[in-house]
């Protein structure tokens, strides 16, 4: 069966809310976005182009895929990394959403959540990859889905915002 | 050494001959206990109740050059970060999500603790041993 691995940029305690950049989701009052940006490094973007070659699904939350979309889909061709990203096919989860015709290669997620991701591991293929998407991580999670974590650990204690492993989960 | 810490020996006469740090013990408690522990010539017990920045300037007098461990859990790890009184962060990370429970990263003000990674150690059985600098 295909693997689900999340892949989170996270500090040492816990926290994956806003990695990129400081309005990226300042839900809560999160005044720490951007985190990840004095340490960027060539190496991570490797890491990440090497995990892509493995994968062929992204499964993302729709916060994160409204705002990867944003970034990727106005990119002219020629990017190889954007071209990755936009050409590689796409699941998102949300409730709200009435299309994904934002983003191309992308498919709506918008019920039976759990049954939807049962299926799609199923199926043959290679791996799916989750990155982001805190809400949608503790609902794999919590479903028993998740077969890997990728975790890039940065050396900072934020003391606040989103977390991957939250209060009250399952143990594991 | 947090009073939690403290408790865990049944008998706190234990520490004295078979605690695996026989050196002077500072306990960071509200109450002291009626009953003054076992001391050795290396094991002493002193009970500070004036909060921790008093027990970590104590302590730090009684270790002269040697290095100062904070042993305990969550409640004397996290005013020790929160007060800025750490240098050094030592974590062993075990390869399990336990979901609920005691954090050590809570209570904390709601500011960034810049660190710096010192080592790295891959251990038995998948706990990772993790040391940073805690950058002032």
């Amino acid at each position: 069966m295909r693997k689900i691995i999340v892949h989170e940029f996270i500090t040492l305690d816990g926290v994956i809310q806003a990695p990129g950049g400081s309005d990226e989701d300042t839900e809560g009052g999160f005044a720490h976005g951007g985190w990840t940006l004095p340490y960027w490094h060539d190496d991570i973007g490797a890491h990440f182009s090497q995990a892509m070659t493995q994968a062929d699904t992204l499964l993302l939350g729709r916060k994160t895929w409204q705002i990867h979309g944003g970034a990727f889909e106005p990119m002219p061709a020629g990017d190889p990394f954007g071209d990755v990203m936009n050409s590689i096919h796409k699941y998102v989860v949300s409730t709200t959403l009435k299309s994904a015709a934002t983003w191309r290669n992308s498919t709506l997620i918008s019920s039976h959540v759990v049954e939807q991701v049962r299926k799609l591991k199923e199926q043959p293929g290679q791996n799916i990859l989750v990155d982001g998407s805190s809400v949608l991580t503790h609902a794999l999670a919590e479903s028993d889905l998740v077969d890997e974590y990728s975790l890039h650990v940065y050396p900072l204690v934020l003391g606040s915002g989103k977390r991957l492993f939250p209060e009250e989960s399952a143990s594991i | 050494m947090g009073r939690n810490s403290f408790d865990m020996a049944q008998d706190p006469d234990w520490f004295a001959g078979n605690y695996e740090y026989q050196v002077p013990i500072f306990v960071l408690t509200h109450k002291v206990p009626k009953k003054m522990p076992k001391q050795t010539g290396d094991l002493t017990f002193t009970f500070v109740t004036d909060g921790i920045a008093s027990a970590v300037r104590r302590a730090k007098a009684a270790a002269g050059d040697k290095d100062v461990n904070i042993i305990g859990a969550a409640s004397t790890a996290q005013q020790c970060l929160k007060a800025g009184l750490a240098d050094e962060l030592h974590v062993d990370v075990m390869p399990v999500l336990l979901g609920r429970g005691l954090r050590i990263f809570e209570n904390l003000a709601d500011e960034r603790i810049q660190l710096e990674r010192i080592k790295v150690m891959e251990l038995p059985a998948g706990r990772t041993h993790l040391r940073y600098r805690i950058v002032r």
